[in-house]
């Protein structure tokens, strides 16, 4: 820390050795200010100034010194004295406008300070000043405007931004105030939290404007001004709260809840049973409307579809059937199965896109989801295929499979093999959506792939080798194998297509297990 | 009990990976009903969802033991907009397993909706829909239910109509609320949390909930 008694004592020194320079006798004045020696302080720069009357330095230091002293009145002479000897001076402008301020000579000491703002040497206090002076007379407008040039130039000090605060506030802008209370970034300052209170208590937010209050005294205990504001905010809030609801809105409550006992797996099924009928039911609402007649048509829509494909590809081939003894029907074998797979795989799929909404029950999982399509589609295909090939029947074709059994087996296979593939599309499409259009082409490949229109038999043999590989074939075929009697073609493979079923089936459901947290529930 | 065990969600953003909760373990209180505070877009409904299970968390887990947990109240998107309220109330009655005439009796008595209760979603009024949302809640028993921002619920009679319920509800179930409005959070909680910077905090007393929130948000 700097000694300035020691170099008040040095300077004041070589003032008596060189008693008519007027720089040392300066000198001497600003050092004896510094040590608090104001007295002979005044008395060396009053030397200075009856030495060089028009110095500029000489008369801005003992003004300064006056003022010190207390003589407001002569200091603001020399000052304005010191401001006519160098008008461009900003600092001097400064000095002036403080002390006419302090003076409350606010317009006098506003022409001045508007003159230092306007300088090169502009000061963040310059602005301060100012917004207080304009303040003052009234002009609370560009008081505000000098105030948040105040705090650009200083945008760390706290006091600005409270003095700009308390300018909006009175300009009735009280949500900016708050802004830049909240801008101060001094959670410690028991002055921000009071006048923060202050604002909320303005806004009629009086529970804000108490815990505020309650903090600004927790900071500052001794602060009077604080408690009193306490004092003040704490009275509004006593305002009694209008209507008669307020006795309902009170509720304490202290209790324990019973205690429960675990469920067991019995329990767990009996919820996935209940969420999955649950599930097909609004489906079946949602997707085939409020009649008994919408799932009427749910049924004729593939049907029709059957019929047309099947009478168009047998008025364009008259040959004889590979198998049977009906054209017609040989097509509808491969077309049934087939579009039940498809339509399966598909449903299944959809379980992704369409169903989020019903994701946001909690009890509801995706899997249930995919079930509930699973099964409901089933049902479906399985109506549409008992309704044509009773047909068939009542036209007096074979309208019943030779071996029921194997023909069951076969449809479930292909069953289960859709809703592995359709779990496995559904990850896939979540992840890629676009695979859904690459899955649309690749079922109308399969389409021709897989003899619903001919059969393997009539294939050259490095043909029917390709085309066993495919699963649908192989389900197909072990349908009619079922289905007509002594049909046991020799590519039939049944325990390939229970490979593919199996597989198809893990590895979907694995993957969506393993997969489900990274899936989003959209909301 | 719900029992968060290093609970961490996080979400990937246009500005980067924004985190929920992170590494968070606690048992939330039982026989107390819970008002959970936060800034905008700290969490609080992501939370609700992972206390439903309607999301799971990155890593650690939720328990909640044999303790039913409500789908979260006010979200009107559980109910399907082509389907009527009583179609509505039928699904959720038959997925939680209760006695459909009594929930259909309960939910046309308690939302009010005259002749729209046989009316598609679809075309009801937000308020409508919210209270046929806490209609269809209220008519199952859950051990906690869940509600975020129901506010939006008509009417100051619906309001007090709702809160009624509730308590007498509470004698035997909890509630877990998020809401930006204190006075609805205070007639129904009586302990708080909050949510900040991905770390929950639980407070005894509501009041100091609120009054660390209110102090941390003028400073947000």
């Amino acid at each position: 820390m700097t000694d300035f008694h020691a170099l008040a004592r040095d300077a004041v020194a070589t003032a008596a050795d060189h008693p008519h320079d007027v720089a040392v006798l300066l000198h001497a004045a600003t050092m004896l200010l510094h040590a608090d020696d104001i007295p002979r302080s005044v008395t060396f720069a009053r030397a200075a100034v009856a030495l060089a009357p028009d110095d500029f330095a000489a008369l801005r230091t003992l003004s300064g010194v006056v003022a010190a002293s207390g003589e407001r009145g002569e200091a603001i002479e020399l000052a304005r004295q010191a401001a006519a000897i160098a008008p461009e001076n900003a600092e001097i402008r400064l000095h002036l406008g403080a002390l006419l301020a302090a003076d409350h000579r606010w317009r006098e000491a506003i022409d001045h300070l508007s003159v230092h703002v306007t300088s090169s040497g502009v000061t963040a206090v310059g602005w301060r000043l100012l917004a207080s002076s304009l303040h003052q007379v009234g002009d609370t407008r560009r008081a505000t405007d000098a105030a948040r040039e105040a705090v650009a130039a200083a945008p760390e000090s706290v006091e600005y931004r409270l003095n700009l605060a308390s300018l909006l506030s009175h300009r009735a802008l009280h949500t900016e105030a708050i802004q830049e209370v909240r801008a101060a970034r001094a959670p410690d300052n028991a002055a921000v939290w009071r006048v923060l209170s202050g604002l909320h208590a303005a806004l009629g937010r009086h529970e804000n404007a108490v815990l505020a209050a309650e903090h600004a005294v927790a900071l500052a205990p001794d602060d009077a001004e604080c408690r009193a504001h306490l004092a003040y905010v704490t009275g509004l809030g006593v305002v009694p709260e209008a209507g008669a609801d307020s006795a309902v809105w009170s509720l304490v409550r202290r209790r324990a809840l019973p205690v429960r006992t675990a469920s067991g797996l019995a329990a767990d099924i009996a919820t996935r049973g209940r969420v999955i009928y649950a599930i097909m039911l609004r489906d079946i609402r949602t997707r085939f409307g409020h009649t008994r007649l919408g799932y009427f048509w749910a049924i004729m829509e593939p049907i029709t579809h059957l019929m047309t494909l099947g009478t168009i590809f047998f008025a364009l081939n008259h040959g004889s059937p590979p198998v049977g003894d009906n054209l017609f029907l040989y097509y509808i074998t491969g077309l049934v199965p087939f579009l039940m797979f498809s339509h399966v795989s598909h449903d299944v799929m959809s379980a992704a896109e369409t169903n989020n909404a019903m994701l946001q029950l909690p009890v509801v999982k995706r899997t249930d989801i995919m079930a509930a399509h699973a099964v409901r589609q089933f049902a479906t295909e399985l109506c549409v295929g008992f309704v044509i090939f009773a047909i068939a029947g009542l036209l007096g074709q074979r309208g019943l499979p030779a071996d029921p059994l194997t023909a069951m087996q076969a449809i479930l296979l292909l069953w289960l093999l859709a809703v592995g593939v359709g779990a496995f599309n559904l990850v896939v499409v979540e992840m890629f959506p676009s695979y859904e259009t690459v899955y649309a082409a690749f079922l109308r490949l399969l389409y021709v792939a897989s003899g619903i229109y001919y059969s393997p038999i009539a294939m050259p043999d490095w043909v029917r080798e390709a085309l066993a590989w495919n699963p649908i074939l192989q389900g197909i075929e072990f349908f009619r194998s079922g289905f007509f009697p002594q049909y046991e073609p020799h590519w039939l493979n049944p325990s390939y297509l229970v490979t593919w079923a199996v597989a198809a089936i893990g590895l979907g459901f694995g993957l969506e297990r393993a997969l489900r947290v990274r899936m989003v529930v959209y909301t | 009990m719900i029992v968060l065990d290093h609970v961490h969600k996080a979400y990937r953003t246009i500005d980067g990976v924004r985190t929920v909760l992170r590494d968070v373990s606690m048992a939330l209180p039982e026989g107390r009903c819970l008002g959970v505070l936060g800034a905008n877009g700290s969490g609080k409904s992501t939370l609700i969802r992972l206390l439903a299970g309607t999301e799971q968390p990155d890593a650690g887990g939720i328990s909640r033991g044999a303790t039913s947990v409500s789908f979260p109240l006010g979200f009107g998107g559980t109910m399907h907009p082509k389907l009527s309220g009583l179609e509505n109330t039928l699904f959720l009655a038959r997925l939680y397993g209760v006695d459909e005439r009594q929930a259909v009796a309960y939910v046309e008595d308690f939302a009010e909706l005259g002749s729209y209760f046989r009316m598609p979603v679809g075309s009801y009024s937000s308020g409508m829909r919210a209270r046929l949302a806490f209609g269809a809640c209220l008519a199952i028993e859950f051990d906690i239910y869940l509600i975020d921002e129901v506010t939006s619920v008509g009417d100051a009679r619906f309001r007090v109509k709702c809160l009624d319920a509730f308590r007498q509800r509470m004698a035997r179930a909890d509630v877990i609320m998020v809401t930006h409005d204190y006075e609805t959070m205070r007639a129904y909680c009586d302990t708080g949390a909050v949510l900040r910077n991905a770390e929950l905090t639980l407070f005894d007393d509501l009041e100091a909930a609120i009054a660390d929130h209110t102090r941390a948000m003028e400073f947000a």
